[in-house]
């Protein structure tokens, strides 16, 4: 298992997370010290590894490796960053990226909930496409 | 109370919001007046922007830019995910949207313990939002082009996707109308039988998630409903599962306390009791905390 690669991490640097509202953030000020301690440690919990498998549908071509490694931590967008330099298409091709053959998840979905959520056996399985798919 | 009358109350439940145009999207500045709007918790707000949006239309400065695609709302200048916005909301697609109930609680952090006469005013109702159209924020609210309308593609869900997808046509426009015109037996109608034949079949999980305050970290886990040695999973249980860390107890919120539709859960209330009486249309108990002062 120790051969599989890994998906680099914030591939384009670019934070997604939903910014937090004052209202939300002023109450962090206003706690006790156990209760600061215990937020900042549930926000940020140790990412594990998690493997990811992509599937190509339609005209999509393979991928020659096509089962990755990739941090829990991660955001999906960078999943589909990473899929685009592998497959060497430019930003203005379509790519359409859906899991298990149902949906697309948002680009700021966590990778960990979605594997949690949807994985097959021990996998996410990534199905992906160049033209629109289920429409 | 009985099943029925607590899903009432649930689907009853409702924020009352003043909705303000960004001074910048208004020909008359900050002349506009706010639009008054009560939202139910359950409901999702792109079912409610072209009302918002006809009333605010006569002061818009170029209705082809502020058109009711680019509209969202914000609150303190953060926007109200929606992850899609109006032109594409369609029934299939519902699922992607977070609840009003969840978008106010989170965004809030407002402690439902704490009675409205001693609150600071900024955290007072009617929930003060802004309605705005420039610099639409993508990386939030998703906009999908046409060609992409993966229709009867959302509801995959552990335990969930079957019945959803087992629904006739007749029945699944039912259930996006009863959302649409808030119609509670419309709604529980439907939704009855996706939860009997959810609970009849070997059930294997509820879907949960849950929000951690002040940071963007949302939980999402399938959890059953029951624990190793049989005994029915709790609220606590589950978070003690789920956030150990804000949850070091299964039986007492130490540090943090378990808020569903804006009222604080006992740690010990069954999941399979509570969540046939408070899931969300979506399918998912949706859990916000509320961090112990």
């Amino acid at each position: 298992m120790t051969d599989i690669p890994r998906i680099p991490e914030d591939i384009e640097g670019g934070n997604l997370d939903l910014p937090v509202t004052l209202s939300a953030s002023v109450l962090l000020t206003s706690l006790p010290r156990d209760g600061q301690r215990a937020l900042q440690k549930a926000a940020h919990p140790t990412p594990t590894k998690v493997t990811i498998k992509f599937k190509a549908m339609g005209s999509a071509p393979m991928l020659n490796k096509d089962t990755y490694k990739i941090k829990t931590s991660q955001r999906f967008e960078n999943v589909a960053v990473f899929l685009r330099s592998q497959l060497g298409i430019g930003p203005a091709d379509s790519l359409f990226l859906y899991i298990n053959f149902t949906f697309a998840p948002a680009l700021d979905e966590n990778v960990g909930n979605l594997w949690n959520c949807f994985k097959t056996g021990e996998e996410l399985i990534i199905n992906y496409s160049m033209q629109s798919a289920f429409g | 109370m009985d099943t029925v009358a607590l899903r009432r109350a649930v689907w009853n439940g409702s924020i009352p919001c003043r909705i303000e145009l960004d001074p910048s999207e208004s020909r008359v500045f900050d002349a506009v007046g706010p639009y008054f709007i009560s939202l139910p918790r359950m409901s999702y707000i792109p079912l409610y922007m072209a009302e918002i949006y006809r009333f605010f239309t006569p002061f818009l400065i170029d209705t082809s830019v502020s058109c009711l695609e680019n509209a969202w709302l914000e609150f303190e200048t953060v926007p109200l995910k929606c992850l899609l916005s109006f032109a594409e909301f369609m029934p299939v697609r519902y699922d992607r949207h977070w609840p009003v109930g969840v978008l106010y609680d989170l965004f809030t952090g407002r402690d439902p313990t704490v009675t409205s006469a001693d609150e600071e005013d900024e955290h007072s109702l009617p929930w003060k939002l802004v309605l705005r159209f420039q610099n639409f924020p993508i990386k939030h609210i998703m906009r999908i082009d046409s060609g992409n309308t993966f229709q009867g593609a959302a509801f995959a869900r552990n335990g969930h996707a079957k019945a959803v997808l087992g629904l006739s046509k007749s029945e699944s426009n039912k259930l996006w109308e009863a959302l649409q015109f808030h119609n509670f037996d419309h709604f529980w109608n439907i939704n009855e039988k996706i939860l009997s034949e959810t609970v009849a079949g070997p059930l294997r999980s509820f879907s949960v998630r849950v929000y951690v305050p002040s940071t963007p970290r949302v939980i999402q886990q399938p959890i059953p409903p029951y624990v190793d040695n049989n005994e029915p999973q709790t609220v606590g249980t589950a978070l003690n599962s789920l956030l150990p860390e804000l949850f070091p107890s299964k039986r007492t919120p130490v540090l943090s306390r378990p808020v569903i539709h804006g009222v604080v859960i006992s740690m010990s209330t069954p999941l399979i009791e509570l969540f046939p009486i408070a899931m969300y249309p979506d399918g998912f108990l949706h859990i916000t905390l509320a961090m112990s002062g």
